[in-house]
């Protein structure tokens, strides 16, 4: 461990800076990690000049290394030679560490794009052996957006036993594209194994500085490669903002901040390294461990236990046949709605129990990737069987808490290697083979039991949850007392504590009081991740008032949360569940299909519209409801009568010249909703294209959204009045107004999509009239 | 001029405004493949008289830019762009994503022109601080002079076509001019305040 001993014996490490212009200014072009093959002589000498400077590290020039970016220029079947090649030409060239590098694949992973988790890790697998195998002390994953593909090349590294730095990069708004944070990715990498975890590339030092802090308070080791600046072409030649002796200046600031690895990225030359080595020497660091505390993640989401949060527990299918069908129908906006309420009623983190038997592997995978989409919650992944906790594991970009291991030696050999391989938290319960002990003493001695074992393999206390386990009263009236003492025991040896509310009351009347009064104890006794239906505002309300009696600023959450039941053909309209509306429309067609439609989706509709007016809904939702409408009509199409649900035929453009048509693609989709046939012209669309199609319409809806462009609509509507055509014109756009519409001699003005729709029908009604 | 590519930078004020909390997350990534954000600045002199105002040799009328800058001797004519791909996704997605992607796209191009004043502003110290952007279709400035901006900057280098309505293809492009100095109207991106009493997007509290 070459890495690893430097860095306790140095203050900082100095890492080298930029390859590919160091490549440039040699001459080479296409495909950069040919070089190792073709001009080993230049990347010795860019080694060399590196060292020279001041650099520790030295990166290989493997940042394209991978499978997927090599077959850009028919290489993929020599990522071995390639790698090791470029490792061995950097270990020759230099005394200092070798650091072996890996980028990006360049793919998009699921669900963003069709890489899945397995083929992203075989990929950086076979890279990273390579890098081995050619003598690098450490591997650093580096210029990574998304979590889920830094976590995967992570693991591959971790497999060569070499320590890893894994480095994101970040926008200057301080999120990487998919929304991580720095303090989500130091949670996630750190627990997922990496020894250091950083950023790199997109900003200069300055802009680094909070990240690095960020990361600094969450784990001990960080490093930070910024760009020397913006890049900025003359027309000739690249140059880059940042002077390697204000890159020198702001670098110290850097290692204050916390950065224990510090390099540069595009645009650093030797000459910036000189400067940063000058910088940081006889600097100190703070070695100062950051204070243990228990913390899950989503992708974008962190949750820290600083304070009791609770654990959502309504995605279970166990006793919901609706859950039960949409999981085995891969129907996900059901699921998504799910645990999107549980969110809004205040949950902090969502347990996830897809147990239906056969396919659970499969549909664990699926579920976790519809939830990682649709909801910013960290996900307690809920299985008895390790094979299905590892689909949802490699589905799963955050740090998640996997729901359980228990004292019995089946579990434990199984689940705390998933954890400590994946980075997750364990929930673990106090029993054993023998089932779950009657006494305070044993259920104490199994927890003790699980964590020694875990500790054994590296996973830390303040990643266990215990559960001390609720029986029902019903049983025993000992039961409520056992647990609550357990809990209270688990607290003083400073372990945290999860467990079921509602068990407690199973079988007995008035089961809501007796859960009340059991949770407020039992924060009382300082269980930190109560498991309860949130959607329960009495349960939530306690456990708000119980963390106030503990002592937690939580009044504003005591107020302000009041839980408005949804209408539900307006939930299902605006989450596009189009299933879900399904089954709330059929029972109506017993009346005929405009009787469903009239009495079911059409007031729904209307709720839509006025709440989008009224600024609680916005487009996406309303352009969603209006998506699942249609797919709705045309299920109830072989239901209407001959004359169907038919309001008139609308033609529809953007004027000629006017090329911005996003608009008036909302109007023609909501038009279609409430019945209208559209033929949509498209943009940039001439006066004679529209009068031809005017011929057959009820309406014509003309959209211009520049200055400029306004004066078309003018010229369409005398077109098509000159033609004889007295088609009532309905026209909008963001320059429009209804004095300029009237001027223009249109019939109708609309300021928005909702009021297009709602003008259409009165235009239409007037002219059949 | 100067050419720069741009980092990404999308602030999520800028979505909430126009989808609200609606997730955006997963469609900027997804979009993320065709977002090339990219820009071009020249410095140019301004001359501000009685009837007329010239920007480098080029005349332009506008009453409103005339008082934008008023008291101005150099401003930077700009413009970025995120290129072709984006356009056709926003077309070809399916209509409730499509205006997501719609409002990913307008809010990069305002955190590209961010970018671009920032860089101009550091690489110009000497100049004074840069003031408010302002762009043709703002005030009484008439959008087909996008045509005359040509003249000081060749749009046509980030691949920024001009149609004769001064509508520019792609359609996720901006063009804008800024003056340097303390006759400059104070652009709020660099606002030392933060928190005025006025809002807008760049308030920091």
């Amino acid at each position: 461990m070459r890495f690893v001993d430097r860095l306790n014996e140095s203050g900082i490490l100095v890492v080298d800076g930029a390859m590919g212009t160091m490549l440039q200014a040699e001459g080479i072009t296409g495909c950069p990690e040919l070089a190792a093959l073709e001009h080993p002589e230049s990347l010795t000498r860019i080694h060399q000049a590196y060292e020279e400077a001041g650099a520790d590290i030295h990166t290989t020039n493997t940042f394209g290394g991978n499978r997927f970016k090599l077959a850009a220029y028919g290489l993929a079947d020599r990522v071995l030679e390639i790698n090791r090649t470029a490792a061995q030409i950097t270990r020759a060239a230099v005394k200092g560490l070798v650091a072996g590098s890996m980028g990006p694949t360049g793919r998009l992973m699921v669900p963003y794009g069709d890489l899945s988790f397995d083929e992203a890790y075989s990929a950086f697998f076979e890279q990273a052996k390579a890098l081995a195998e050619g003598g690098c002390d450490l591997i650093v994953v580096e210029t990574m957006a998304d979590l889920l593909e830094a976590k995967a090349a992570l693991l591959a590294a971790k497999e060569t036993g070499l320590p890893v730095v894994v480095s994101l990069t970040y926008s200057p708004d301080g999120r990487t594209l998919s929304g991580t944070s720095p303090e989500v990715a130091a949670t996630v990498l750190y627990a997922a194994g990496a020894t250091v975890v950083g950023a790199n590339c997109s900003v200069g030092p300055q802009g680094m500085i909070p990240w690095v802090r960020a990361m600094r308070e969450i784990i001990p080791l960080v490093s930070a490669a910024p760009n020397a600046g913006m890049p900025l072409f003359d027309g000739k030649n690249t140059r880059y903002e940042e002077t390697p002796e204000l890159f020198g200046q702001v670098v110290r600031e850097l290692a204050s901040a916390g950065a224990r690895l510090i390099g540069g990225c595009c645009g650093t030359t030797p000459v910036h390294i000189k400067a940063v080595r000058a910088a940081l020497d006889g600097f100190v660091p703070n070695r100062e461990a950051p204070k243990p505390l228990g913390r899950l993640a989503s992708r974008s989401k962190l949750v820290s236990f600083e304070m009791p949060r609770v654990i959502g527990e309504r995605l279970n299918p166990t006793g919901k046949p609706k859950l039960q069908e949409a999981l085995l129908n891969y129907h996900w906006a059901t699921v998504q709605a799910m645990a999107e309420e549980q969110a809004q009623a205040g949950a902090e983190l969502l347990d996830v129990n897809i147990s239906l038997g056969e396919g659970d592997a499969v549909r664990m995978k699926m579920t976790v990737e519809a939830l990682v989409d649709a909801v910013e919650l960290p996900l307690v992944l809920d299985s008895s069987d390790p094979v299905v906790l590892e689909a949802g594991l490699k589905a799963y970009p955050g740090k998640a808490l996997i729901n359980s291991v228990s004292g019995e030696e089946a579990k434990l050999s199984k689940v705390l290697p998933l954890a400590k391989r994946y980075g997750a938290s364990l929930i673990a319960l106090c029993l054993d083979e023998k089932g779950i002990p009657e006494t305070v003493e044993e259920r104490v001695a199994i927890a003790q039991n699980i964590l020694q074992r875990a500790q054994s393999l590296g996973i830390p206390q303040e990643d266990l949850y215990f559960d001390p386990l609720t029986l029902t009263a019903g049983a025993d009236p000992q039961n409520p007392n056992i647990t609550l003492a357990t809990l209270e025991r688990l607290t003083k040896m400073g372990l945290m504590s999860t467990m079921g509310v509602s068990n407690v009351s199973y079988g007995l009347p008035n089961r809501s009081l007796i859960n009340r009064a059991f949770l407020a104890q039992a924060i009382g006794c300082g269980l930190t991740a109560p498991i309860l239906n949130p959607n329960a505002p009495e349960l939530m309300s306690i456990f708000q008032a119980s963390l106030l009696m503990k002592g937690y600023s939580v009044l504003e959450r005591l107020t302000e949360r009041q839980v408005v039941q949804e209408n539900p053909v307006v939930v299902a309209l605006i989450t596009k569940d189009i299933e879900g509306l399904w089954t709330l429309t059929e029972p109506a067609l017993a009346e005929g299909a405009m009787s469903a439609i009239d009495k079911v989706l059409l007031p729904a509709m209307d709720i839509v519209g006025k709440r989008f007016k009224e600024g609680s809904l916005y487009l996406p939702q309303v352009m969603a409801a209006s998506m699942a409408m249609q797919e709705v009509l045309k299920r109830l199409e072989p239901h209407l009568p001959q004359t169907g649900f038919k309001r008139g035929r609308v033609v529809l453009a953007t004027v000629e010249g006017d090329v911005h048509d996003i608009g008036k693609n909302i109007v023609g989709n909501l038009l279609k909703t409430a019945g209208f046939e559209v033929e949509d012209l498209g943009k940039d669309v001439s006066p004679a294209k529209i009068v031809e199609a005017a011929h057959s319409a009820d309406l014509v809806g003309l959209s211009a959204l520049m200055t400029t462009t306004a004066p078309m609509i003018g010229i369409t509507v005398e077109a098509l009045r000159q033609h004889g055509l007295q088609v009532p014109v309905l026209v909008g756009g963001a320059v429009m107004n209804s004095s300029l519409a009237r001027q223009y001699g249109a019939s109708g003005y609309a300021a928005d999509a909702i009021e297009a729709v709602e003008v259409a029908l009165k235009l239409v009604e007037k002219v059949a009239r | 001029m100067i050419l720069a590519e741009l980092p990404l930078h999308v602030e999520s004020r800028d979505l909430k405004a126009l989808i609200g909390d609606t997730p955006w997350r997963s469609d900027l990534m997804r979009l993320s493949p065709v977002l090339a954000p990219r820009g071009a600045y020249a410095l140019i002199r301004v001359q501000v008289e009685e009837n007329r105002m010239l920007l480098g040799d080029t005349a332009i009328e506008s009453l409103d830019l005339a008082r934008h800058l008023a008291q101005v001797e150099h401003a930077a004519v700009m413009a970025v762009t995120l290129g072709e791909g984006v356009d056709e996704a926003i077309a070809t997605a399916s209509p409730d994503r499509a205006i997501v992607f719609d409002a990913i796209a307008s809010a990069a191009a305002e955190g590209a022109v961010e970018e671009l004043c920032g860089i101009i502003a550091r690489s110009h110290p000497e100049l004074g601080e840069l003031g408010s952007r302002y762009s043709p279709g703002y005030g009484d400035w008439s959008l087909k002079d996008h045509s005359l901006l040509s003249n000081l900057l060749d749009v046509s280098a980030l691949g920024i076509r001009i149609l004769d309505s001064g509508a520019l293809v792609p359609r996720k492009s901006i063009t804008a001019i800024a003056g340097f100095g303390g006759g400059s109207i104070p652009s709020c991106q660099n606002c030392p305040v933060r928190n005025c009493k006025t809002p807008c997007r760049f308030r920091r509290v």
